[in-house]
Order: structure tokens, then C-alpha cells, then sequence
């Protein structure tokens, strides 16, 4: 069972230090994604889902630090891996897409020498080259280089890859973008890809395509998914398991079916209730009122409580830990941990 | 009365954000110990060039060949030049000098910069397209060669130099000042004014241009002492200020001659420029920093 | 588009620019005060010879008429005759102009050597006691004036400590055959070692002072333009593909953040043909600025205005040279 777990985040702490105060952005996130899931991670704007995905990466900018918590990925814990270390699981153990292709590519470099520097950075490629035989020269080296990134580009079906190849990102579509930004997250076969709000900024046909492409890459290449998205569709789509995230840390956790079938925090009921459905009929849309707290100075006790309906007393002074109540479903919230 | 004081209230709430980005930007200030040096040397500067008949010991420009180059002492600080003159008094009286032409300079270059660019990007058409043609042209001349040759022509005099400097700069500002024109043209507030009827007029200089102003302050003051530079350089090859004037620039000129000899004739004039200048651009730099929104916060 | 239509267009967008150049410098050489023709005649000379000297000159036309003249005569070469040297402008023009191309091509070389590594230095040692050290050290070259640092160089390095020449562009006991102009590929040409030495040697003091000020511009802008960088987005990316920081600031930060040196670098080419005036002078240095600053000083016009002519063909040229630069490095701008 353990063996099962590729990742595991555990009471992960992340502060920014900015001029207002400090910002804690997130306070004690724990999930695990095991081998070949596909794990969701949904949340309103702002509430630390992309924090998480760059604390997995060790990637926290500036004002922001990680303070604690432990994140082990295949049995080692990455907050106490040196930078050359992390360096090498980046990119090649574990790959992300983020959420505009045109500001994260880099504008004045082709595609093709945007995949083949990733290429080039992990996978040593005069040794192969010496495999098949041949004697390795630049030239040979180049063409070698080519060839892979153009085979990456087919598996994520980019129409005319000889072509795209040597295009910059301003000659490309928004959804040629986002296949490249995938190409180059999937060239070194990662175990681990993480879908910042990846389609956040494509129209639906496209979103479409590039979830469909996901999914068959999750096939292909047999590795786990973690998906940040606010969308709830698409949460009920590709995942297995979900995580809630509500302001800096997670409030259930479970496998999505019965998130959706049973869902226990007033929070994700919240979520749930918001999404429009054509066929329910619902003469008005419902909404979670209020806003997403201020991180500087979080509400007391349960960060939640000042929106939940079902605030009590306790919620307003203690903060409720992350227990199992059922199987494999998890929950932050004093209505179930009281004991009901 | 009751509800005055309530609007009074309202009012505050209202002006609120601003005070407090005030005070934000005065935090910045005091936080940046380059930019509080540029205000405290400029500062200096002001207070030289307004005070300097209480300043200066001696009448900048009376002659005293007995006492000629005199090496610095403490009757006579920065020493004295070949004719006698004590340098200190110059240096003192030659901040008159260089602050006039900087004020006048930036002055004269911003308003027919930011008039002819506020119509160019405005009006957009025909117009633009003059006012921007003779921009470039205007820019396809190395700046201190035609401000040299523009000089040379209408004659040597600080005045003449000062006209020159002005024309080759204003097109800088026409550039900066159309470019921000062009992007709150469609801003908004000026949707707004124009649907309630403004005129053109009023639109432009009430509310765009007044908009526009957070980069063409921070060039504003960068140029101050870039002016004051070539300003300075008119006078070194001298067709700027003309002799006996205290100008800093010409004083460095019949420095030079002797300067092997008797250093002190040129350093102290040119140390005036230098602290001037740096002045200058510490304070642009500290206030480009400031009013860049995207730094701002941090 | 292939990059020589590219060069033509812009040579063909050229011609107006400097028609539009001559009519300005028409217009300045007619803001002289004073008579021309009495000028050209000279001081002394009895009324019926600027009479004579008026109609040569063609003065006596209408404006439109003269400027036509005026064009006709400059597409000859004709730039009139120096009043200082009593030779004609083009032909001094075409001896001095070497020294100077010479001063401010050494110059930018120096500002690009030197004000890119220390602008990178500086960015990538953010808020370190180097990047304080390098911002006040580029503060001090931005605002010092150039006249005024060559003579403190060449009191600290000429008089104390006699490692640099006060001035020339050469020993004059060193022979040179001369064959271009340009004192360096003179010397390599006919492998006159000695000659190249004493050049370089020569050229050292005048081209740093020159430089200075460029150096400095490009250092701080550079620092300003890759700490802007780093906090792109693609950066997050490059880091996220685990590339090492090297290639994420050389490959990565640093091209973008050179496309707008580049354009300052045009720029700061015109800065530095105006600063040739004060450095030759300072430097005795045998050039077009050193002739131009003592033409002012004489009022010698036919002699100011062929200066700055060249002067602006000079820097036209130079702006083409960094427009092609200019699309090489961005390739969103396609010629």
C-alpha cells in the first residue's frame, strides 16, 4: 500500500513576507497522490493552489518561503534535497503546465529550442547515440535533438511539428501553445505532471482537446496527474481523488465520486451548489457569500467560519485538524470531528 | 451642520486611499538613502544658488591679479584663477547660472514637447503624422551636434545655448508624451468626459495630460541635470555662457589650460557639475522607482 | 523578407530623412548673423568684391532657389571652403574622419565589454554589497561630466603617473604607411606591430573617457531590464524545466533584456559623436570633432555645418546598423 504513494504532502507551511505583514498562504496542506492517479486540487482564486504546485517544485518567489511541513516524493523529502538535486526532479521527475502558454514561453526562442533544451538538460543523449552505434558529432548530436522533439510533438498532436518546430510562440495559436508548453512538460516522460489551471485561458473546443490530450499522455506514459483548476467540471472529468482547498489549506479530501455524491464540509457543499446545471432546475444560481479572507490577518479558528453556514461557537476559536472519518475520506471541520 | 460634517466625513473616506499613498510614497523615500541623498544635495543646490550673494565671500567677478592662482587656502578655499578671482565666490554664484538653465531648458522643452505630442497622439491623422515627421527629424541629428552647429549659429551667449539645448530636447518629450496620450485615449474616464460632452480642449489638458505626467516627471528631472551637462559643455567649447560669467562649464575651459599645473581652477567647478548631476539622477531614479506601480508594492 | 530588401527599404526611407536634414541645416546656415558673402569675401574686402562673391554664391536668388543651388552643390561634395584652413570642407572632412569613427568605434566596444558583464554582475548579486558597489560606480559615470573626468585622467595618468600619452592618436616618431585612415587597420595591414601598440596605447585614455558615460547608461539599464526579466513568467518556466541558473540568465534573461540596450546603444552612438568635440579637443586627437570645436570657436560655417552633416550621416548609419541588430535579436520584429 505505502509503495502505492508517488507524493505526499504533509503540513506544508508557506509564508510571504510583503509590506502589508506576513502573508500565510498556506497553513498546513496535506494530501497524497499515489502512482498513475489523477488528483485534483480546486479551490476559488487566491486560495494557495498554485503556492502548492511551486512549493512542489521548489519554486516559492521571492517574498514567499516555505516555513514547514514535509513533501516526500518517492520515499525523499524534497524540502531537504540540495538546489542541484532539485534541479534534476524538476523538469524530468516531475513536469508543470501553467496556465497562459504565452507568457511562459519565452518569446525570443523557437519552440523546437524551448522542448530541446529540457531534452538536452536531462537525458544524456551522446550516450544513446553511442547505443545505436554511431559516432557522436555535433552535427549528428543536432539532428538527434530534432528528431525527439519533433516525436514529442507529434504525441501531443501538434498539426505540422516539422514546421512548428522552428516557430517562435507569437507565430503559434493559444491552443498550439498550450500543446507546446505540454510537449515540453512531457519531453523527459515525467512521473508526476502538474496542470497549473491549464486551460483556464482556452476557449471550451479547445479546453476540450487539451483535456482529452491529457488524458490519453496519462495513458501513454502511465504517470500521475495533479490538476489545480476552480472549475469543478473539470475536477469531475479527469480526477480520481480531489482535494478542497479553502484559504491556505485543505478542508476534504476523498475520491471524487464521493465528493460529489456526499460532499460533507459546507465549503465544498458550497462549491458544489454554485455550479449552474442545465438539467436540475434552479430558479437562481446559489452562491457561498462573503469573500476569501484576508491571509495577513485569517479568521480565527476555522478560516472558513465567517461564510459557513453552520458556524459554531468551537469553529471561531479552534482550528479543526484534517481527519479520516470514513475510508479514505478526509475532513477539516468541527461538525464531523466533535463526533456526530 | 450635522450633515456637513458627515460629508466632511465622506470626503475624508474618499481622499483616504490618496493620503495613504502619500504617505506611502514619503515611506519610500525615507527608505531609499540614495534618492534622500539626491533630495538633500539638490536641496543644497536651491538653497547655494537663491542665497549665493550671502554665500560667496568675494565679488565673483572682480579681478585681483596680485592674488592669481592661489592654491586653495582658507582665505581663499577653492583657490583663485588666473586672474585672481576666488573660485569658491564663482562656483557659488555659477549655481545661479546652472539652475536658471536647467529650469529653463526642461521648462521649454516640456511644454512644446508635451503640447505638440498631447495633439499628435490625440488627433491622431494628418496631424500626427507632421508633428511626428518633424520629431524624428528633429531626432536624426546627434543631439549635442545640433544643439553645437544650432548654437554656432545663432551666435555665442548663454542664452542663444540655452534656445539650442531646448530645441534639440523637446522632441523627446513629444515622443514619451504621445505615447502615453495614445494609451488613455481610450481609457475610461476620458470615455466618460467625452460623453458628457467636453470639449477636445478640455479633455486633453484636463484629463489626459494631467494622467500622463508620472514618466514625463521622472525624465523631467533625469534631464534637469543632463541640461545642465551639455549646458555646461556649451560653455566648455565655448559658444555657451561667455566670459566673465561664472559659468561652471566655461570656468573648467580656462582651467584647462593651466590644469596640469594648477588643478584647482578646474576641479572645483566640475565637482559643482558632477554633484549637481548626480543629484539629478538620483532623484529621477528614486522617483521612477517610486511611481512604478509594479515595484510600488514589494 | 530577406535582410538585404530589409537594408534597401531602410537606405530608400533614408533619402527623405536627409533631405529633411539638409533643409534644416539650410535654415540654421541662414540664422547666421552677420553677411555671408562678407564672411566668404572676408573682413576687408571692398563692397564691389562681396558684390562679386554674393552673386557667385548665389545669395542673391530666392530662398527656394538657393536652397537648390545649396542641394546641387552638396550632391558634388561641395560643402564650401573652410574658412580657418582656406582648404574645402569635403576634403578635410575626408582626412579626419577616420580618427574619429576610430575614437568611437574603440569606445563602444568598451561600453559593450564592459557595461554587459557589470549589468549582469549587478543583477544577478541584487542588493549585495557588489551590486551596491557596481549601481554607485555606473551613478558616478552617468552623472560625471566628460570634460571635466578627461582632465582628471589626464592629470592622475599623464602627469603622476606617465602610463598614458596627454594626447595624439600616434607617437609622431612612429612611422605609418597610411593607407585607409585608420591608424589600427593601418597597422595590421602592413604588420607594423610597433605602430599598432603606440596606437592602442593612444587611443586607450580618450576612447575610456568617451565611453564612460555609455557604459554606465547600459550597465544600469541592463540591471534594471534583467531583474524585470526574472520575474517573467518564462523564467518561472526555464526554472521549472530544471535548466541550471546559468542557462536561465544567459539564455534565457539575457536575450530579452538585451533588445532594448540595443536600441539605447543607437542612441548613445549620437551621445558619443557630440562628446567627440570635448575628447578630441581635450585629447589633441586628430578628428572631425576636434576640427568641428575649433570651427566654432572660429565661426568657421561652411566648416560647422559639413561637421554636422557628416556627423549625421554617421549616426544614420549607425542607426540602421543597430535596426538590423534590432531584428536579429526579436524575432517578433521580421524586418
Amino acid at each position: 500500500m505505502k509503495e502505492d504513494i508517488l507524493l505526499s504532502v504533509r503540513d506544508l507551511r508557506v509564508n510571504f513576507y510583503t509590506y502589508e505583514g506576513v502573508v500565510k498562504a498556506l497553513d498546513g496542506v496535506t494530501f497524497q497522490i499515489r502512482r498513475g492517479e489523477a488528483f485534483g486540487l480546486v479551490g476559488e482564486t487566491g486560495c494557495g493552489k498554485s503556492v502548492t504546485a511551486s512549493s512542489i517544485l521548489r519554486l516559492v518567489d521571492k517574498p514567499g518561503k516555505i516555513v514547514g511541513g514535509e513533501i516526500i516524493f518517492e520515499g525523499e523529502n524534497l524540502l531537504e534535497k540540495s538546489e542541484e538535486e532539485m534541479r534534476k526532479i524538476r523538469g524530468e521527475e516531475i513536469a508543470i503546465v501553467f496556465q497562459d502558454p504565452m507568457t511562459y514561453l519565452n518569446p525570443v526562442l523557437t519552440i523546437g529550442e524551448q522542448i530541446a533544451e529540457t531534452i538536452m538538460e536531462h537525458q544524456d543523449l551522446i550516450k544513446e547515440i553511442r547505443k545505436s552505434g554511431k559516432k557522436p558529432s555535433k552535427k549528428m548530436l543536432k539532428e538527434f535533438v530534432r528528431r525527439k522533439v519533433i516525436d514529442v510533438l507529434r504525441m501531443v498532436r501538434m498539426p505540422n511539428p516539422e514546421m512548428v518546430i522552428d516557430q517562435y510562440p507569437h507565430e503559434l495559436s493559444g491552443g498550439m501553445r498550450q500543446r507546446a508548453m505540454i510537449a515540453m512538460a512531457i519531453s523527459c516522460r515525467p512521473k508526476l505532471l502538474i496542470l497549473d489551471e491549464a486551460t483556464t485561458f482556452l476557449d471550451v473546443t479547445i479546453q476540450r482537446q487539451i483535456l482529452e490530450l491529457v488524458k490519453d499522455l496519462k495513458e501513454k506514459l502511465g504517470c500521475a496527474l495533479m490538476i489545480i483548476t476552480h472549475d469543478m467540471g473539470i475536477i469531475a472529468e479527469m480526477c480520481d481523488t480531489v482535494a478542497v482547498m479553502y484559504a491556505g489549506t485543505i478542508v476534504e479530501y476523498a475520491e471524487t465520486e464521493r465528493i460529489f455524491d456526499n460532499p460533507l464540509h459546507p465549503y465544498t457543499r458550497g462549491l458544489l451548489e454554485a455550479i449552474p446545471l442545465l438539467s436540475k432546475e434552479r430558479k437562481t444560481l446559489k452562491h457561498i457569500p462573503g469573500t476569501i479572507p484576508n491571509l495577513i490577518n485569517p479568521p480565527s479558528g476555522c478560516r472558513f467560519h465567517p461564510r459557513c453556514p453552520e458556524a459554531m461557537k468551537i469553529c471561531r476559536i479552534e482550528k479543526p485538524k484534517l481527519t479520516e472519518i470514513e475510508p479514505s475520506h478526509l475532513i477539516a471541520c468541527h461538525l464531523y470531528n466533535g463526533g456526530r | 451642520m450635522r450633515r456637513l460634517e458627515g460629508r466632511f466625513e465622506e470626503l475624508l473616506k474618499e481622499y483616504h486611499p490618496f493620503i495613504k499613498e502619500f504617505r506611502h510614497t514619503l515611506y519610500l523615500i525615507r527608505k531609499s538613502p540614495l534618492t534622500l541623498l539626491g533630495v538633500i544635495l539638490f536641496t543644497l543646490f536651491i538653497l547655494t544658488a537663491i542665497f549665493a550673494p550671502l554665500i560667496a565671500p568675494y565679488d565673483p567677478y572682480k579681478a585681483n591679479l596680485k592674488e592669481a592662482f592661489q592654491p586653495p587656502s582658507w582665505r581663499h578655499p577653492f583657490g583663485t584663477d588666473e586672474m585672481g578671482r576666488d573660485i569658491f565666490s564663482r562656483v557659488v554664484w555659477g549655481a545661479r547660472i546652472s539652475l536658471r538653465v536647467g529650469i529653463t531648458v526642461v521648462s521649454i522643452a516640456l511644454c512644446i514637447g508635451t503640447i505638440l505630442g498631447g495633439i499628435a497622439g490625440y488627433f491622431g491623422g494628418l496631424i500626427d503624422e507632421v508633428i511626428m515627421r518633424v520629431t524624428d527629424l528633429v531626432l536624426a541629428f546627434p543631439s549635442m551636434v545640433l544643439a553645437l552647429a544650432l548654437a554656432a549659429a545663432l551666435g555665442p551667449g548663454l542664452n542663444n545655448a540655452m534656445l539650442a539645448i531646448s530645441v534639440t530636447w523637446w522632441p523627446w518629450y513629444a515622443r514619451l508624451v504621445r505615447g502615453q496620450v495614445l494609451s488613455l485615449r481610450e481609457a475610461g474616464f476620458v470615455e466618460a468626459a467625452r460623453c458628457i460632452g467636453a470639449s477636445s480642449a478640455r479633455i486633453l489638458f484636463r484629463h489626459i495630460l494631467p494622467n500622463s505626467f508620472g514618466p514625463v516627471i521622472v525624465n523631467a528631472s533625469l534631464d534637469f541635470g543632463w541640461t545642465i551637462l551639455t549646458a555646461a559643455a556649451l560653455g566648455f567649447l565655448g559658444i555657451g555662457a561667455q566670459p566673465p560669467k561664472p559659468e561652471w562649464g566655461l570656468m573648467i575651459n580656462t582651467g584647462r589650460v593651466y590644469f596640469l599645473e594648477k588643478p584647482w581652477i578646474a576641479t572645483f567647478p566640475g565637482l559643482a557639475i558632477f554633484l549637481v548631476v548626480l543629484a539629478s539622477n538620483l532623484i529621477g531614479d528614486g522617483l521612477g522607482e517610486i511611481l512604478n506601480p509594479r515595484l510600488r508594492r514589494r | 523578407m530577406k535582410l538585404w530588401q530589409f537594408i534597401l527599404r531602410r537606405l530608400i526611407l533614408m533619402i527623405p530623412l536627409l533631405l529633411g536634414i539638409t533643409l534644416l541645416t539650410f535654415t540654421i546656415s541662414h540664422l547666421v548673423p552677420g553677411d555671408p558673402a562678407r564672411l566668404a569675401a572676408g573682413l576687408h574686402a571692398p563692397p564691389e568684391v562681396v558684390e562679386i562673391m554674393r552673386r557667385r554664391l548665389g545669395l542673391d536668388k530666392p530662398l527656394y532657389v538657393q536652397y537648390y543651388l545649396y542641394m546641387k552643390r552638396l550632391i558634388r561634395g561641395d560643402l564650401g571652403t573652410s574658412i580657418m584652413t582656406r582648404r574645402p570642407v569635403i576634403e578635410d572632412i575626408l582626412t579626419r574622419w577616420p580618427g574619429t569613427i576610430e575614437l568611437t568605434t574603440f569606445a563602444m566596444i568598451i561600453i559593450i565589454l564592459m557595461g554587459i558583464p557589470l549589468g549582469i554582475i549587478s543583477s544577478t548579486n541584487k542588493d549585495k554589497p557588489l551590486d551596491h558597489f557596481l549601481r554607485i560606480f555606473s551613478l558616478f559615470g552617468v552623472s560625471i561630466p566628460s570634460f571635466w573626468l578627461a582632465l582628471l585622467l589626464q592629470l592622475l595618468f599623464c602627469k603622476y603617473l606617465k602610463i598614458f600619452p596627454l594626447g595624439y592618436r600616434i607617437d609622431p616618431g612612429i612611422y605609418l604607411k597610411r593607407i585607409t585612415g585608420f591608424n589600427i587597420i593601418d597597422s595590421i595591414i602592413t604588420l607594423n606591430l610597433k605602430a599598432l601598440l603606440n596606437s592602442l596605447w593612444h587611443i586607450f585614455l580618450p576612447a575610456f573617457t568617451l565611453a564612460l558615460q555609455g557604459m554606465a547608461t547600459v550597465q544600469r539599464l541592463l540591471r534594471s531590464n534583467m531583474l524585470d526579466a526574472l520575474t517573467q513568467d518564462y523564467i518561472r518556466m526555464a526554472r521549472a524545466k530544471g535548466l541550471p541558473e546559468r542557462k536561465v540568465i544567459y539564455r534565457h534573461a539575457l536575450r530579452n533584456s538585451l533588445i532594448p540596450v540595443v536600441t539605447v546603444i543607437g542612441l548613445m552612438y549620437g551621445g558619443m559623436l557630440g562628446g567627440t568635440f570635448i575628447i578630441e579637443s581635450i585629447f589633441s586627437w586628430q578628428g572631425l570633432g576636434r576640427y568641428g570645436a575649433r570651427a566654432i570657436l572660429n565661426l568657421d560655417f561652411p566648416a560647422i555645418m559639413g561637421t554636422t552633416i557628416m556627423y549625421t550621416v554617421i549616426y544614420a548609419i549607425a542607426n540602421l546598423i543597430v535596426d538590423i541588430l534590432y531584428a536579429y535579436l526579436d524575432p517578433r520584429i521580421r524586418y
